[in-house]
């Protein structure tokens, strides 16, 4: 497994996109200055997925957590975000890459941004034959409040050679082609680990969670509804 | 649901507000006289195809904007007086009723028209779409060509022409000088079946209907319209004129676009085995929106446990479909703007990077 040089990655991009070794990145800005030797410089799209507080003081990691863990924000280009000392935010690349099957990819935080103590990807690694703009998990790990600008340079991305991958008749659909960031997609705990033969699956002791307001427009509803009665979102 | 989704928002209010908050804020600009307000409902802004209708509202801008309703005016006039010249009396009262349908149909025939210049015969599907006119034709899917009239379909309203006879008219307007039916013509698409059914219809068989007691001379007034819509195409036309139909732009890129939504690639940059192009709105919207009509199920195909007849899965790719295309528009602006864009006749590509270092 080899790093792509640019020389390589151009070739890549060189390829029709019927052609499985084709490589594509999209939009490609300022694109005379967006190559290093081994990396393609990586900008910060428009959308961003703010985290809500749970409604149970954890996180639970089931299927219910894709559905509201989060709020929905698009800032403009020429506006800024600002993510709180020590806060996370979803974000995602404006580029839309699309790997070949026998390319995988890794995304890095530019080193001007991490230098200002801010990790831009903690689920680094790009499986070969992955399309969509890239989920960002921004976390400001300093101590002073951060401005995100969308359109700016906050990632790198390598791409490296696949030796001997063979192409997948068909792709998982999970997460292919998003061009949003995406929330996490989990199966409830119990569904999951049932597959390892563990019948009993323990969740912590909480009152069950009194959803009084709708997580989408934030409409008062009473205790027992199932759906909001103003946007009709599914509770 | 459907109060808040269609509650009609008066543009006066909100420049009277305006203008009171400008009054209060110092140094404020006013608010500015031709800027146009456009309300779409709620439910339509994650709809890709369906927001092409909003290219009919900004018609009524040109419409007024230009004041092709005085444009028109002595050509309604003579419309009406060939069609009413049968009725016994000819009173100001009829005249203005008449004239009142003929100039409101006019008009909204005109921003049809004006849709379909600015964004393509996607602009006519999304219409198909929209009123779920799909449902005149013959469900036995053997019988390709059947279709059946419903009232809905064939009623002009007191402001609106009859769905159908709008879409006569943008298939009219299509297999004119805009060039388009020939690739319209080509899509394997029930959607394009209610288009070639709508015109077929006869002008005999529209009819004028509302709740309220209708004139004697309703159906004479309907004969006048139908004289009328020659100028009203032709009317759209010199508007337009000038105008880049985008028909170019989708005979180059149309193919190369539908590659990339079938292997679920955003399309904002497609090479053609030479160039890296930017396709332009037009093209994108129309290749994508011919792409989930007839090969929606080449992309579903391609990924596991996803079946073609499930509603279910169907939805999922076709909203990733209309995701996709929005991202491309989106990506256009940007590639467009940046210094870097190369323009070639009418398109844009990037820059040769094989020589930059």
């Amino acid at each position: 497994m080899a790093v792509l040089s640019r020389e390589q990655i151009l070739a890549r991009l060189n390829k029709p996109i019927t052609e499985p070794e084709s490589l594509v990145i999209s939009p490609l800005l300022q694109a005379t200055k967006a190559f290093d030797t081994d990396s393609v410089d990586l900008r910060l799209g428009t959308h961003f997925l703010l985290p809500r507080v749970p409604p149970r003081p954890y996180f639970y990691p089931g299927s219910e957590a894709s559905k509201h863990g989060h709020q929905r924000l698009h800032v403009p280009l020429g506006r800024y975000l600002v993510v709180p000392a020590h806060e996370t935010v979803l974000g995602a690349t404006v580029e839309f890459i699309k790997l070949p099957n026998d390319v995988s990819g890794q995304i890095l935080t530019k080193s001007s941004v991490a230098r200002m103590f801010v990790v831009i990807e903690t689920a680094p690694w790009i499986h070969p034959g992955y399309r969509g703009c890239l989920t960002l998990e921004i976390a400001n790990v300093s101590n002073t409040p951060l401005l995100l600008y969308p359109g700016r340079l906050v990632a790198q991305l390598i791409l490296f050679d696949v030796p001997d991958a063979k192409s997948p008749k068909k792709q998982s659909g999970t997460y292919m082609g998003p061009v949003y960031p995406e929330a996490p997609k989990f199966k409830e705990p119990t569904q999951e680990l049932e597959t390892l033969g563990i019948v009993e699956t323990k969740e912590p002791k909480a009152p069950k969670p009194v959803r009084n307001r709708c997580p989408e427009c934030l409409t008062k509803l009473p205790a027992d509804a199932t759906r909001c009665t103003f946007c009709n979102s599914e509770l | 649901m459907d109060e808040v989704n269609y509650l009609q928002v008066r543009v006066s209010e909100i420049r009277r507000t305006a203008d009171r908050l400008a009054s209060i804020i110092p140094d404020s600009d006013p608010f500015p006289a031709d800027l146009g307000m456009i309300g779409i409902p709620y439910s339509q802004s994650s709809a890709l195809y369906l927001n092409c209708l909003i290219a009919h509202e900004i018609g009524h801008f040109v419409f007024q904007r230009f004041n092709q309703k005085q444009k028109m005016l002595p050509e309604v006039e003579r419309c009406l007086k060939a069609s009413l010249a049968s009725q016994p009396t000819t009173t100001a009262e009829m005249l203005d009723w008449s004239r009142d349908r003929l100039l409101s149909w006019a008009e909204e025939l005109f921003c049809d028209l004006f849709a379909i210049f600015i964004v393509g015969p996607c602009y006519a599907l999304a219409y198909v779409e929209l009123f779920g006119l799909t449902t005149i034709l013959n469900p036995d899917p053997s019988v390709r060509s059947g279709y059946s009239l419903t009232p809905e379909s064939i009623f002009f309203s007191r402001s609106h022409p009859a769905d159908l006879f709008r879409l006569k008219q943008h298939v009219t307007l299509l297999q004119g000088s805009v060039g388009w039916w020939k690739k319209v013509d080509t899509i394997k698409s029930h959607y394009v079946d209610v288009l070639k059914a709508a015109a077929s219809v006869l002008d005999a068989q529209f009819a004028f209907f509302t709740d309220e007691q209708l004139p004697t001379y309703a159906g004479a007034t309907l004969r006048g319209f139908f004289a009328l819509a020659p100028t009203v195409q032709k009317v759209t036309s010199e508007v337009t004129k000038g105008l880049d139909s985008g028909l170019l732009e989708y005979e180059k890129f149309g193919g190369l676009i539908e590659a990339h939504l079938e292997r679920a690639v955003v399309p904002s940059t497609v090479f053609d085995g030479k160039d890296h192009w930017y396709p332009d709105t037009v093209a994108l919207l129309n290749a994508s929106m011919k792409f989930s009509l007839e090969s929606l199920e080449k992309l579903m195909d391609s990924v596991k446990d996803q079946k073609t007849l499930l509603a279910g899965h169907r939805s999922r790719w076709l909203n990733r479909v209309e995701f996709l295309t929005s991202k491309a528009i989106e990506d256009h602006q940007l590639l467009v703007k940046e210094k870097g864009a190369i323009s070639v006749g009418g398109s844009f590509k990037r820059a040769d990077l094989s020589s930059t270092e």
